[in-house]
């Protein structure tokens, strides 16, 4: 034996209106009696939908599904406004396996392509692949050298004038990187950066040097991409 | 880091390793960036002379 109940809304008994509103076409509405969607919730004030675990362990997270039937349609987050819809929007496209972010009137600006390379426009025309800087450190080699700021770098070794060795903190994948920078002294010398060698593992050998000697740079910057 | 570590080069001369703030102690930056075999010393930054007129001819003191 089935019982059914047959209603189209919920009201609690001290509200006003109906809380929760269900149509014939099988929308629920909360916060609205007239919902245009499968579940609708609709608030004048900072209407908040909650997906809290009170466990705290690693293992307690809390995941939001959502999922296609197929293996071609998008996944979408849409960010919208009284002027649009979905002026913002995060979607994942499965035909291509892509993950890509919208702005200003749904335009795609940034692309996680399958392979895992970002894209991204930003001033560029059109999303192309962004090659990030692997690398980088700013350092006094005059005087007692010193580093002002570094990224993926363990230690900067000063092996005599203007010659210095760079390790990074992490290796390079390959051979295959770019090493781009200089030094000098303000408003006096112009040093030349020279690779001397660079290594597969971590480590790369750097000349600054003004052509006739090697001078110790009180600026000295480097970035490596990759 | 206010500490430097010294080794010597295979010229003769001095290596001084200027540590990067990347997480590791200086002990550890030691094991991964002094080249394998060779002896080194952890020194207080003020060990090392500023002055590096003669920065070619220093040497190594175990």
């Amino acid at each position: 034996m089935t019982a059914t109940i047959k209603t189209t809304n919920l009201q609690h008994e001290s509200a006003a209106t109906a809380n929760i509103t269900l149509t014939s076409g099988g929308n629920v509405g909360i916060g609205t009696s007239s919902p245009d969607y499968n579940l609708d919730v609709s608030g004048t004030t900072d209407p908040r939908i909650i997906l809290q675990s009170t466990g705290t362990a690693s293992t307690d997270d809390t995941i939001f599904i959502n999922r296609v039937g197929g293996t071609t349609a998008t996944n979408q987050i849409w960010f919208g406004d009284s002027g649009s819809a979905s002026t913002g929007k995060l979607q994942y496209d499965h035909s291509n396996n892509a993950m890509t972010f919208h702005t200003n009137g749904g335009t795609e600006r940034m692309r996680i392509d399958s392979s895992g390379n970002l894209k991204f426009n930003s001033g560029y025309g059109s999303a192309a692949t962004a090659y990030g800087c692997r690398a980088w450190v700013n350092f006094n080699g005059a005087g007692t050298p010193s580093i002002r700021g570094s990224g993926n770098i363990s230690s900067v070794t000063d092996t005599a004038v203007g010659k210095f060795t760079v390790s990074f903190s992490t290796a390079m994948s390959d051979l295959n990187y770019t090493v781009v920078g200089g030094g000098g002294q303000v408003d006096v010398t112009l040093a030349n950066l020279l690779v001397a060698t660079h290594t597969s593992t971590s480590v790369f050998y750097i000349q600054f040097s003004t052509g006739a000697a090697n001078i110790d740079p009180p600026q000295a910057m480097l970035a490596i991409f990759r | 880091m206010y500490e430097r570590i010294i080794y010597p080069t295979d010229d003769g001369g001095v290596a001084v390793i200027i540590p990067a703030d990347c997480g590791l102690t200086i002990e550890e930056i030691a094991a991964k960036d002094v080249p394998a075999g060779k002896p080194y010393k952890i020194v207080d930054v003020s060990d090392i002379p500023a002055d590096r007129t003669f920065r070619n001819a220093w040497e190594y003191q175990p």
